[in-house]
């Protein structure tokens, strides 16, 4: 009796595990898409991913992704999205440089910074909902704007990339950049979960109309959500200007579709809703930088590592995609 | 469930720091005293590149070493300082990277911290050389052909005065991406207005301004513009970027001049008195170059210098290769690296390599030399 009894509880038990797997299998791909990288790189990298010099490496490359992801967060939670954000950083980083070689001045040239990122979430969140135009349009017409600009300015100056005579090096310093993550993820975190900001994005996710029929005025908190994720956007491009100190005419182009795919790596559903979290801003990005750093550290081929980061991607996508009809952003 | 799910995690992420640990302590035991060099090129791929390659390749064993290549972006700073970074947390020792740019201080920063070393190769490292050159982590560079173009600009001229051409069209590339273009044409210039000081009045030889192209082919309506031109100084590639026009036009009648290379058949049959025989010179620089980088980073790594060894890093010239005629052309594809991608063809062989470093009674001046002693007739002499 006690023997099927036994049984009869192991049963459940594992019932129970596969049921919470099965209802958070996004989480559970997160942090199992994580965990491969760390074991697989530690093992293939002959323990090269765990140097000193490497952990600062990484730590230098997550924080640009990881800012900037945990602020797109807002964002991608309402089932919206911008991919604009690699071209205006790219726009952001040779103004700065610019601003700073005239002026001097740090200071003013990140306030000018901010101020062109808040007007361009207010005209992302604005126009799209103005116009009634899926959020990926605004931000299309955005991010061809700021990619002419990029061209613009750089040729003005008559050279291949421009460089900013300040030194940005306590920037990377490891513990700058931890201070800075720890602040921002804290920051980002409270909002998320704990004030109307985070509540109603999560809210006009999981149905827009319900959240209006509730007396929400959801345009105001798009646009707050697009505000929100400009001000991570200028921190981002303080950190991405500060890695080689100069800006050309790609710089920043890859990191709209690597904060989506570091989101996405972390468990973020496309379609927003209850279900995003703020991890999925941080795991992702640790996953998706160990994705590049591993594969190299270990040996191979560059020319590979594109290959086998789409192929992650489409396993994650493909485990973590729950329902037909609610994937794709709107 | 969570705290069982955390516990997993915690559990499997001290496991895998285990591994990497005690892989670490592994392959530091197993190092049999290889050096891992990175190689950056801006190309990934290309008879160059194959060359290249074959060549590094073809010296790792005898030189105890190994090569890892990656390419790098022409327009992203900060893509090249990541993978550069990727380069030295894989172990690499020393970087020898084709482009220089804003990212170059930061990349020598990281080599700083990291204890590896950066040389250049086929690149003058313009934007960075002087504040970089006594920077004990920068090694030099070997610069692609001659660091001024007044050299190239005056043997063209030579030849265009020589083969009796009247109407020259000049070409270039902009000036902040190639700025010795600028020597070239000037130059060029100064041997024509020479020739012109003595020349009657029938044979004075014109020449239009110089166009500049922004990275795009020439534009159809330059030879509407200049519809007399009798031949065109291409100071950039034109192959890539002004044939494809003539041939567009019809108007292969014009000679072209141009710097640059192809191993395209539509370019070596339409050369000298083939074809169409619209090209008339082709320039390419020795991926044996390299060897100038290569030398002076494992003599540095393994502890080893040169008894002339400079107090400041160098941008040392190398010797390019010429084509002005069809049996140099032949010579060329049968015969060079670059062409038939055979390191048996390499202009410096395996021991001459070796005997190149420092450990082995090297000298600066005998590498110099070497790079240096890479042209057409050194070619030609090597195949007698």
């Amino acid at each position: 009796m006690e023997g099927i009894k036994k049984d009869k509880n192991m049963q459940n038990s594992f019932g129970k595990v596969m049921a919470y797997m099965k209802s958070h299998i996004s989480d559970v791909a997160a942090y199992a898409g994580l965990i491969l990288c760390v074991t697989v790189f530690s093992v293939t990298s002959g323990g090269r991913l765990w140097s000193s010099y490497n952990i600062s490496v990484l730590l230098e490359s997550v924080c640009v992704y990881m800012i900037v992801a945990l602020g797109a967060l807002f964002v991608y939670s309402m089932g919206y999205m911008d991919i604009s954000v690699g071209s205006q950083m790219g726009v952001y980083c040779l103004l700065i440089i610019l601003i700073v070689n005239a002026t001097g001045s740090l200071i003013l040239a990140f306030a000018v910074v901010l101020a062109l990122t808040l007007l361009c979430g207010a005209f992302n969140g604005f126009v799209a909902v103005w116009l009634k135009l899926p959020s990926i349009v605004t931000s299309l017409f955005l991010m061809f704007v700021f990619g002419g600009l990029q061209m613009l300015i750089i040729e003005s100056t008559g050279q291949n990339s421009i460089s900013v005579n300040l030194s940005l090096s306590i920037m990377l310093e490891p513990w700058f950049i931890l201070i800075s993550i720890v602040i921002v993820a804290a920051v980002v975190f409270y909002f998320f979960n704990f004030t109307k900001l985070g509540k109603y994005t999560k809210s006009i996710g999981a149905n827009e109309l319900a959240t209006a029929q509730c007396g929400v005025n959801t345009t105001k908190w798009k646009v707050i959500a697009y505000m929100v994720f400009g001000v991570c956007v200028a921190i981002g491009t303080m950190f991405l200007l500060a890695r080689t100190g100069s800006a050309g005419k790609s710089t920043g182009s890859s990191y709209a579709m690597d904060v989506m795919l570091s989101l996405i790596l972390g468990g973020m559903p496309l379609s927003g809703g209850m279900k995003s979290k703020v991890r999925s801003a941080i795991i992702g990005s640790f996953t998706y930088a160990l994705l590049s750093n591993g594969l190299i550290i270990s040996g191979v081929d560059i020319n590979m590592v594109y290959i086998i980061k789409a192929a992650v991607f489409f396993i994650v996508v493909a485990i973590s995609c729950r329902e037909k009809g609610v994937f794709l952003p709107r | 469930m969570k705290k069982l799910l955390k516990k997993m995690v915690l559990f499997v992420l001290a496991f895998a720091m285990c591994m990497g640990m005690g892989a670490s302590l592994t392959a530091c035991g197993g190092d049999s005293g290889e050096i891992k060099i990175g190689v950056g090129l801006y190309q990934d791929s290309g008879p160059a590149v194959t060359a290249t390659k074959n060549y590094l390749n073809g010296l790792a064993d005898a030189l105890n070493c190994k090569f890892e290549f990656v390419t790098l972006s022409q327009t992203n700073d900060e893509q090249n300082k990541t993978t550069a970074q990727s380069l030295i947390s894989g172990g690499c020792k020393g970087l020898i990277l084709t482009m220089d740019g804003g990212f170059t201080a930061s990349v020598l920063e990281e080599c700083r911290k990291a204890g590896v070393y950066l040389a250049g190769y086929l690149s003058d490292y313009e934007t960075s050389y002087n504040n970089i050159k006594n920077n004990e982590y920068f090694l030099g560079t070997v610069v692609d052909g001659s660091y001024t173009g007044y050299a190239w600009g005056t043997h063209v001229a030579e030849r265009i005065i020589a083969e009796g051409h009247k109407n020259i069209g000049m070409i270039k590339f902009p000036s902040y991406a190639f700025p010795h273009q600028s020597e070239m044409d000037q130059a060029f210039r100064e041997k024509i207005a020479e020739y012109n000081a003595t020349a009657a009045d029938g044979d004075k030889i014109t020449m239009t301004a110089t166009t500049e192209l922004q990275f795009q082919p020439l534009a159809e309506s330059y030879l509407e513009e200049n519809p007399n031109l009798d031949a065109i100084f291409a100071m950039c590639a034109g192959v890539d970027f002004v044939y494809p026009t003539l041939v567009k036009k019809n108007k292969t009648n014009i000679k072209l001049y141009t710097a640059g290379f192809s191993t395209d058949n539509d370019v070596l049959n339409n050369f000298g008195t083939s074809g169409n025989g619209c090209i008339q010179e082709l320039v390419f620089s020795n991926v044996e170059a390299i060897t100038y980088p290569l030398v002076m980073m494992i003599n540095k790594i393994t502890g080893h210098e040169f008894s002339d060894n400079p107090s400041e890093a160098q941008r040392v010239d190398s010797s390019q290769i010429i084509i002005t005629n069809n049996e140099q052309l032949n010579l060329v594809k049968t015969k060079s690296l670059y062409c038939t991608g055979n390191v048996n063809d390499a202009f410096l062989s395996v021991d001459d390599v070796k005997a190149l470093l420092a450990e082995n009674g090297g000298t600066h001046a005998k590498l110099v030399e070497a790079v240096q002693s890479m042209d057409i007739d050194d070619l030609a002499a090597l195949n007698n």
